[in-house]
């Protein structure tokens, strides 16, 4: 999809923390956000994605979030790492769980296109995106 | 005219005249505000229905969240847990 439609303009995609898991999801949403304040906010979300492990066993600890960043080319380690021991981003991670409770969302992947909801698998995205994309 | 008026009043049962008009006056007034509510109540049915059906406003999310070109035909907006 990224091929297809956002290098070419047709498609926007717009992150939103929905981190109810569980502590670590709070820590890896809070180091995306500092990887965002750098402009690498994609880059190093697929990375972490990648990295999956179980759900709070250790995997998306403070020490494993700082590492991988490592991986990500033009990133300001330091300044990255002071953001992510301080949890700077803590109040923009849970307005955003905030909204998403209040607009009913329990559950993740959840996927709003052209602002309506669907309940629908990733895979089933593309579809839907190729349903409205215009003529 | 006016006889012929006179007499049909007349020839109606005492005092039923005035009160069967009032009754009707008082009818016609019922079924005006009956009407406007039974509109006002239907516009606020359909304007539920409408704002809960009306998609999510608009978000402001840091630019570095964001994929894509902003005036995109197509916006996806992905609500996710990195765990």
């Amino acid at each position: 999809m990224a091929a297809d439609y956002q290098d070419k303009g047709k498609v926007q995609v717009i992150y939103r923390h929905f981190a109810f898991i569980g502590g670590e999801s709070f820590v890896a949403a809070n180091a995306a956000e500092c990887a965002a304040d750098q402009n690498k906010f994609w880059p190093y979300a697929d990375l972490i994605f990648k990295r999956q492990s179980g759900e709070n066993k250790g995997q998306f600890s403070t020490a494993n979030l700082k590492k991988w960043a490592g991986e990500i080319a033009g990133l300001d380690m330091a300044a990255f790492n002071s953001c992510v021991d301080s949890n700077a981003k803590d109040t923009i991670v849970r307005k955003d769980i905030a909204e998403g409770q209040s607009r009913g969302i329990n559950v993740t992947p959840t996927f709003y296109v052209n602002g309506k909801k669907y309940d629908i698998a990733s895979t089933q995205l593309p579809t839907l995106v190729n349903s409205l994309m215009p003529k | 005219m006016a006889k012929s008026s006179e007499r049909r009043r007349r020839g109606q049962p005492p005092g039923k005249s005035s009160a069967a008009r009032g009754g009707a006056g008082n009818n016609t007034v019922l079924y005006v505000v009956g009407a406007i509510a039974i509109v006002l109540v239907a516009g606020l049915v359909i304007l539920q229905i409408i704002s809960s059906s009306a998609p999510a406003a608009a978000v402001a999310v840091a630019d570095g969240r964001k994929w894509g070109s902003e005036s995109a035909p197509v916006k996806v907006e992905l609500w996710s847990d990195f765990q």
